[in-house]
């Protein structure tokens, strides 16, 4: 047998019907709080990084799983960014970008905004 | 799968919803926890679930004959077969090459070249980690100090378990198997503990290792002779830093998984540039191996046992030996030497000078510097681009070009987070503890969207990975 299953060896704590001493009933208590922390941090996210999902998703095999990860993650960001939901995490992104960039000398044509770390002209 | 991506953050989402909703279940929970961490290893290549089965099975069978043995020898025997066979696929799959080209070349050293049977045999990630884990538990076993595991499926799963497979911690047996035998619990300090874990060791890969490796560390070990003094010392900086994040970002977010999950994982760093001594790092670096190479090496050698010179040399033994861990290349050999020399040294001194100490900060600073030697030898592709790298750093004064204020302030930051109070993560999770549940989901979630924000595309994988 690969798991022990002999009832012999279990603690009392481990029959379904034992009733449950107020330790574990603060234990079922915390793994409600995870559970729930979870769960909001996972929404949290799912609404206002869409972009990763979408990345994530360009990284998929293109066979029709990949391909329909794809359309949606994409369409879901769409309708996230329409709301502006993504609008801290661009703007944190923007931030980092320019810090980055702080000493380069501005390559007019490679750099998606010129403005951004540009010195002073000489 | 690695930690800081999407897919490990579906495939854990899904693992913790199963997990738990086994309830008391406990044998239920422990299958399916082995079945997914037979799918997270074989993410990176299926054929060597086999290798993981069939080393958790044998480690099983020779624990379980051990404990049914009587003699003596009969047991001594035993715990020899196991060590030799773990060892022996260690060889197999990770000294085979090296051994077979050096023979190669002392042959061909003295004119009896031949060809040689060389074999592109892959390193299945993190065999040195589940090997390890199998030698302590048979060695634990025979000695003792843990008592056998009740079943077939506990020895794999100790094996197999997902967090700490491919890259540690090193986890004892006798940690982790009474964890497997009772029905996990959380308390609102661990969920939050495991929180702060995973949130901060994805900051440290995914924004300092990450950024600190692309933009500094691989292009000046990768032609250090194109690089001045400056660009070099700051790219050994920065892999200081990066080594540190990388490698305790997988210990941290590893530790923090197993606790959303229930189980308890140890430490395996504690701010390893606070110490003043070589002795005090390897208190502090990877503390899981240091005490494994402690138990399992180090005290079979003799340990301290017959005299000052006899104690220097199972160190010196014990610490080329765990450089060879590292990697199968010379310039792990002579990181593990020099970390051994500078050992031996120490001891030797605190024998003729016992009452004799340095002022703490002169200790950190030097010991601090011999670590970044080691960072070197440890980094660079072969001896040429180390001693390459260590001569301009002496002598090519050019101008910097790759220092920037981002890469100085992430070098800065990450050698300053060592002057934190020791326990700040735990005082953390104590204050999100005592927040609302959607209070502290939240904080979470800001805090993984600013990382993601900042984070590179793309994540390279882990240094650790390798070993």
């Amino acid at each position: 047998m690969l798991f022990d299953t002999d009832p012999a060896d279990l603690d009392p704590e481990d029959f379904g019907y034992a009733h449950p001493d107020e330790e574990e009933a603060a234990a079922d208590k915390a793994r409600g709080y995870a559970s729930r922390i979870i769960l909001i941090a996972t929404l949290f996210l799912a609404v206002t990084n869409a972009a990763s999902l979408v990345s994530w998703s360009s990284t998929l095999n293109p066979d029709w799983g990949g391909r329909t990860m794809r359309v949606l993650s994409q369409g879901w960001a769409g309708q996230m960014s329409e709301l502006h939901l993504d609008l801290f995490r661009n703007q944190v992104r923007d931030l980092w970008a320019a810090f980055a960039a702080l000493p380069r000398k501005p390559d007019p044509e490679s750099s998606p905004d010129p403005g951004l770390a540009a010195p002073p002209a000489e | 799968m690695l930690f800081p991506t999407m897919q490990f953050g579906l495939f854990f989402l899904v693992v913790y919803a199963v997990t738990w909703g086994f309830g008391r279940d406990n044998v239920a929970r422990k299958w399916f926890l082995l079945l997914a961490s037979w799918v997270f290893y074989a993410a990176w290549d299926w054929h060597f679930v086999f290798l993981l089965i069939g080393s958790g099975v044998m480690n099983w069978w020779v624990a379980d004959r051990i404990n049914r043995t009587e003699s003596d020898g009969r047991r001594k025997a035993l715990v020899a077969l196991g060590v030799t066979i773990n060892l022996l696929v260690l060889g197999v799959f990770k000294y085979y090459g090296f051994f077979v080209e050096q023979l190669g070349t002392l042959l061909d050293s003295f004119g009896w070249g031949r060809d040689l049977p060389l074999l592109e045999i892959i390193l299945p990630v993190g065999i040195s980690f589940f090997t390890f884990q199998g030698i302590s538990y048979l060695v634990d076993v025979y000695r003792g100090k843990t008592p056998v595991a009740r079943s077939l499926g506990d020895v794999l799963l100790l094996m197999s378990f997902f967090p700490h497979l491919v890259a540690g911690p090193i986890v004892r047996a006798s940690h982790l198997l009474p964890q497997f035998e009772r029905t996990p619990k959380l308390s609102r300090e661990i969920v939050c503990h495991g929180l702060v874990l995973i949130a901060w060791g994805l900051a440290k890969k995914t924004i300092f290792a990450s950024e600190l490796a692309t933009r500094i560390v691989d292009p000046v070990f990768f032609d250090p002779a194109s690089f001045g003094v400056v660009d070099l010392a700051m790219a050994a900086y920065a892999y200081a830093v990066q080594i540190y994040c990388d490698f305790s970002a997988y210990s941290d977010i590893a530790i923090g998984v197993a606790a959303l999950l229930g189980y308890r994982f140890p430490r395996n760093f504690d701010q390893p540039y606070r110490a003043t001594s070589l002795q005090d790092f390897w208190r502090r670096w990877h503390m899981s191996l240091s005490q494994w190479l402690r138990d399992y090496l180090y005290i079979p050698l003799g340990g301290g046992r017959g005299g000052l010179w006899r104690s220097c040399r199972n160190l010196l033994i014990t610490m080329l030996l765990g450089g060879l861990w590292h990697g199968a290349a010379w310039t792990f050999v002579a990181w593990g030497a020099l970390h051994g020399v500078v050992l031996v040294i120490e001891r030797l001194w605190r024998a003729a000078r016992p009452n004799a100490a340095w002022p703490a900060w002169v200790g950190l600073i030097v010991t601090f510097h011999v670590v970044l030697l080691g960072w070197i030898l440890f980094r660079a592709e072969d001896f040429t681009a180390a001693s390459t790298f260590l001569v301009s750093l002496a002598t090519h004064w050019t101008a910097p070009t790759l220092v920037t204020p981002m890469i100085l302030s992430l070098v800065v930051v990450g050698l300053a987070l060592h002057a934190l109070p020791p326990r700040a993560g735990e005082g953390v999770a104590q204050l999100l503890s005592k927040l609302p549940s959607p209070a502290t989901a939240l904080l979470f979630g800001a805090a993984v969207l600013i990382i993601e924000a900042i984070r590179p595309e793309g994540v390279a994988p882990f240094i650790y990975f390798r070993f």
